[in-house]
């Protein structure tokens, strides 16, 4: 039978063993990013608005932030590319004539010297099509002819009103 | 390779350790969750290790683990730096461990995780199994149970403080600090509990 002190030697040999007890490789990588997304979660979770949520995710990971920005240059980018093509200018040519269109079929309508001019054959076809609104029964209604008002056909204005060209 | 579990050896006295712990932590206190991190890395292996050789099971010291420093965060603001921050922390985690272990009770489950292959190559383990057995690895593996049993039937002041000591390798004054009991009543413990080691592994022991 050795001595307490010894025996005291073998015992911390012994507890020595315990040691070598460890996880996994990788174990602790694991846990370090568990507790960090448990951290980001809560803290995610704190914030009242959804506007500060969303900024502090991209606190987190920067990458969502350049990515977005990527995303808003791209859009901005294709806009400016497609306002400078072709199409866009034929239907800018368009627009002018359809909106004389609409607005002559509008009972407030007072016509303007170019429409007058430039579109008086085409206006006269389209008025002889029954009026359709399609913003219900009011606005289909014959308006009070007053000062500034006028007949829902540009034709039959009265002559006062007719502005004409030399 | 791998290498064993770090001990701390005492962790309050480095000065430059400490200064760098209360930056990150004065860091971490604003919301800087790197700083955080930095902490988490800096003392994870230890309090993993506590609280294995507390529970003997990989699992739970895992969740252990993840609890106390997530409970440690919450409570950041509170810490108002009287004691180091490994102490403070190392106070959060044994005290989970010990109401973890109350409520756990008469359910013990042993999860003991491989032996480290350098253990094979320890001259003192090897001194102590090669007389008992020629089959290394099955001998060691038997030792390995012998000693979860044995520290499991120990009391948890007693089995906390052979952790602390014998395993990891802190001073009594540090131990006292973190148990919240003056260095006498530590060694008084320690005696105490070795002595209880001493009898249930007294096959290992001459």
């Amino acid at each position: 039978m050795n001595s307490p002190e010894e025996q005291f030697s073998e015992l911390q040999r012994l507890l020595a063993i315990k040691r070598h007890e460890r996880p996994p490789p990788g174990h602790f990588d694991r846990l370090a990013q568990q507790i960090r997304r448990a951290l980001e979660a809560e803290t995610v979770g704190a914030c009242s608005t959804w506007w500060e949520r969303f900024i502090s995710r991209f606190d987190m990971q920067p990458a969502w932030a350049a990515a977005l920005a990527v995303a808003v240059a791209a859009v901005y980018l294709y806009a400016f590319v497609v306002s400078q093509g072709p199409q866009s200018q034929q239907l800018s040519v368009h627009h002018p004539a359809s909106q004389d269109w609409v607005s002559a079929t509008h009972p407030f309508w007072i016509p303007s010297v170019a429409t007058s001019l430039n579109s008086g054959e085409e206006s006269r076809a389209r008025s002889a099509t029954p009026f359709r609104s399609s913003v219900g029964p009011i606005m289909g209604m014959e308006p009070v002819h007053g000062f500034l008002t006028s007949p829902r056909n540009p034709d039959v204005l009265p002559a006062s009103l007719i502005i004409r060209t030399p | 390779m791998t290498a064993t579990l770090r001990t701390p050896a005492a962790p309050a006295t480095d000065a430059k350790e400490s200064v760098s712990d209360a930056m990150l932590v004065a860091r971490a206190k604003r919301g800087d969750l790197d700083a955080y991190d930095e902490l988490v890395r800096r003392y994870q292996e230890r309090i993993y290790s506590a609280m294995y050789h507390m529970t003997s099971n990989h699992e739970d010291a895992s969740d252990l683990t993840q609890e106390s420093f997530i409970k440690a965060y919450r409570a950041l603001k509170s810490f108002k730096g009287d004691s180091s921050f490994f102490t403070w922390l190392y106070r959060i985690a044994i005290n989970k461990a010990i109401n973890f272990l109350k409520q756990r009770k008469h359910v013990h489950e042993m999860s003991l995780d491989d032996l480290d292959l350098n253990a094979e190559h320890d001259p003192d383990i090897v001194a102590l199994i090669s007389e008992k057995t020629p089959r290394r690895q099955a001998a060691l593996s038997e030792l390995q149970v012998r000693l979860n049993e044995a520290m499991q039937k120990l009391s948890e002041p007693h089995r906390l403080v052979v952790t602390l000591h014998d395993i990891q390798g802190l001073p009594h004054e540090e131990i006292g600090r973190i148990m919240n009991c003056n260095v006498a009543t530590v060694r008084t413990r320690l005696f105490y509990a070795r002595q209880q080691l001493q009898a249930y592994l007294s096959d290992y022991i001459k």
